[in-house]
């Protein structure tokens, strides 16, 4: 009687493909669940950055007194006595400070922080910081999420001089986001636009 | 034994598959696999196009942003000297962009983007090629603190083009010694995928200088 099983030879070439097509599988299965997650961050990131700029864009437009870090007392808005909070913070490289008088007259101030508490989050972390009251102790609240690092923030104003000069105010504003992730999973996004104040500067204060 | 040869036999009798279920199984398997790793990777594809857009929608509305400024700013600077009243105004100091920046087959870019004024008289440098020849208007470059201009920096893939055309439905001529039309303005960011070029484009109106 002859009794076929399976040859060596066979049963090696069988356990050889099922091991190239499971490793071929797994590795697709990974591969997908990878670009979900990576996809989920970039995603994460634009809202951030979206909702962001278009709340500081909007606000800044029908608004006025515009100031950075390098903006002296007394060169913008002389009808107020408003305090620079943004002057000399973050001086230097890092320019992430802005503050102008929204359309309610609140005076607003947007600024960069890496502080744990303020930003809700754990350290490290980067956030954005708003306040509503001229930067006064305790008015800060985060406007960035804490999965978004805020890796840069810079606001550069030009034509912040109301008196003597002529120029219609203007300010220029990058934001660079992080998502955290390992190696190809992080993704950066750098967005810039810019916000010119809607009113005229010197019909504003008469000048 | 009997049994045994029984079995044998009827395993040596049982159908195989034929060729064609072969391919037909082989296809519905594939089909399903094929369909998902190309679900992941058009997600993926399509989160990175998305990011493009976001830089290249808030450039664009930057130029509209920035000619709005450019407007405001000449308006000042007639303002300068004095209240300005027809005719008291000077005429050649009002908005008034370059011609390229009428011609819808050039357009123009601003000419430095960091500069502390923004006028229409040096502001705007028309682009060196036509539309029809394809875009290097002059790609934006991004400095080492994340701005884009065009003087220093690295290459980006954004060509931005203005067109600003002179709006012929709001002709006014009430004043008729000022350039007193309207400007429509259309303001083009756009940039090489690999399949074909992208583009994002935002649309305004500027009123005259003197309303």
């Amino acid at each position: 009687m002859h009794y076929q099983g399976f040859s060596l030879l066979e049963l090696i070439v069988a356990v050889g493909l099922f091991a190239v097509v499971a490793t071929i599988a797994i590795g697709a299965l990974l591969a997908i669940s990878k670009a979900g997650k990576k996809a989920f961050y970039i995603q994460t990131n634009q809202d951030n950055v979206r909702f962001t700029l278009e709340t500081i864009a909007r606000e800044a437009r029908t608004g006025f007194c515009y100031q950075d870090t390098s903006t002296n007392p007394g060169e913008v808005c002389p009808a107020f006595a408003t305090v620079n909070y943004c002057k000399g913070q973050y001086a230097g490289p890092l320019e992430g400070c802005f503050q102008f008088r929204n359309s309610r007259g609140q005076d607003i101030v947007y600024i960069i922080s890496t502080s744990a508490p303020l930003c809700g989050g754990s350290s490290p972390i980067s956030c954005i910081l708003k306040s509503t009251s001229a930067g006064a102790a305790g008015s800060f609240f985060p406007v960035t999420a804490k999965e978004v690092q805020i890796v840069n923030l810079k606001f550069r104003v030009f034509g912040e001089v109301s008196v003597g000069e002529y120029i219609q105010p203007r300010v220029m504003i990058v934001i660079r986001a992080q998502t955290p992730g390992i190696n190809s999973l992080s993704t950066v996004l750098d967005v810039e636009t810019s916000v010119s104040q809607l009113q005229l500067d010197r019909l504003l204060f008469a000048l | 034994m009997a049994h045994r040869a029984n079995f044998y036999n009827s395993i040596n009798r049982s159908r195989s598959f034929t060729l064609l279920e072969s391919i037909v199984a082989i296809y519905v398997f594939l089909t399903g696999v094929v369909g998902a790793m190309t679900l992941a990777n058009q997600s993926l594809s399509a989160a990175s196009v998305f990011k493009d857009e976001l830089v290249a929608a808030n450039i664009a509305q930057e130029g509209v942003e920035l000619l709005r400024n450019m407007r405001d700013t000449d308006f000042l600077m007639m303002q300068s000297s004095g209240p300005c009243f027809p005719p008291s105004c000077d005429a050649n100091q009002a908005f008034n962009p370059p011609a390229a920046c009428q011609d819808l087959n050039i357009g123009c870019r601003f000419t430095n983007l960091l500069a502390l004024t923004l006028r229409s008289a040096t502001g705007l440098t028309p682009c060196l090629n036509t539309v029809a020849s394809g875009r290097e208007c002059n790609f934006l470059k991004k400095d080492s603190d994340g701005f884009y201009q065009y003087d220093t920096g690295i290459v980006t893939k954004f060509d931005t083009r203005l067109f600003i055309t002179p709006s012929n439905i709001a002709n006014r001529t009430t004043i008729p010694v000022y350039p007193v039309h309207d400007w429509v303005v259309r303001s083009v960011v756009s940039w090489n995928r690999r399949f074909g070029t992208m583009s994002y484009t935002v649309n305004s109106q500027l009123t005259p200088w003197l309303e």
